[in-house]
């Protein structure tokens, strides 16, 4: 079976700081951690390194900024995440 | 994907309350006025491509039943106008989407009931991983289980203790799910 993200939408999509939004992804202590960064591979087309570095960031730290861009792309994220059940907010870059 | 019947039949009741839970709606699929491919109805929660048609115009408010409520959670914390009008813009792709993954999957559980295992393409494994993830999640929600030591306590709990059979479930329907990640990766 292909392990190559099917959905990959905006593949530069990454946390930078003129980005003014982020979404972000907050701990549970019920998604799977390996199904977390599948999420992430799958989601966002992040390599797997980088993807696990964010699932222990959300889980380590309780949370973690997955991405960032305009409102409207963060929204659609949020969207995509709930999506695939993980417990995913919106807000302005600090 | 390979099952007993035991197992069959268990899965096919989880998904039962999954659906009750998610009000029963059948997916959009079968509305004739959409004109997509039968595979993009299947990736409706993943994109946005008829976002537009869904919208409402109508508030819509949180689910009161909280492991609906988890599955549709707050978009924006602290700022309620601004979740609500998330949730009308997205509620109903997000349903449409939960149901067309609940449908997918019990037609390939029929297919496995009948053969003892079904083929997966990678879209109906995603859809497998999203349903199996959402199983876990309401049953997460029903025994309690809101932190680490909450799940520590339940590995604990005696075998007369009623939430005994459903934290059973919960943790077997992670293994599968853990199982199919493996076959995928």
């Amino acid at each position: 079976m292909s392990t190559a993200p099917a959905e990959v939408e905006r593949p530069e999509a990454d946390v930078r700081p003129d980005h003014p939004w982020v979404t972000i992804v907050w701990d549970d202590p019920v998604n799977l951690m390996e199904y977390v960064t599948h999420v992430f591979q799958k989601l966002f087309g992040y390599p797997k390194a980088k993807a696990e570095k964010l699932m222990l960031q959300v889980h380590h730290e309780g949370r973690a900024a997955v991405s960032s861009g305009t409102r409207e792309q963060m929204e659609n994220d949020v969207q995509r995440l709930h999506a695939h059940g993980l417990w995913a907010t919106l807000q302005k870059d600090d | 994907m390979q099952l007993r019947d035991d197992e069959v039949l268990v899965i096919s009741h989880l998904l039962a309350e999954l659906d009750g839970l998610l009000g029963g709606g059948e997916p959009t699929d079968s509305a004739p006025a959409e004109d997509s491919a039968p595979a993009e109805d299947l990736a409706d929660a993943d994109g946005d491509v008829i976002a537009g048609l869904n919208w409402s115009t109508d508030p819509i408010t949180a689910p009161s039943d909280p492991a609906l409520r988890r599955l549709l959670p707050d978009a924006y914390p602290g700022d309620a106008e601004a979740t609500e009008e998330f949730r009308r813009y997205t509620d109903a792709t997000l349903r449409d989407g939960m149901n067309a993954d609940l449908h997918a999957v019990r037609g390939s559980l029929v297919e496995i009931g009948e053969n003892g295992h079904a083929s997966l393409d990678d879209e109906l494994a995603q859809a497998w991983l999203r349903v199996l993830n959402r199983v876990r999640l309401v049953l997460a929600v029903r025994l309690g289980i809101e932190n680490a030591s909450d799940h520590e306590s339940l590995a604990g709990i005696d075998a007369d203790d009623p939430r005994t059979g459903p934290f059973l479930l919960f943790e077997w329907v992670g293994y599968l799910l853990s199982d199919l990640l493996n076959a995928l990766n």
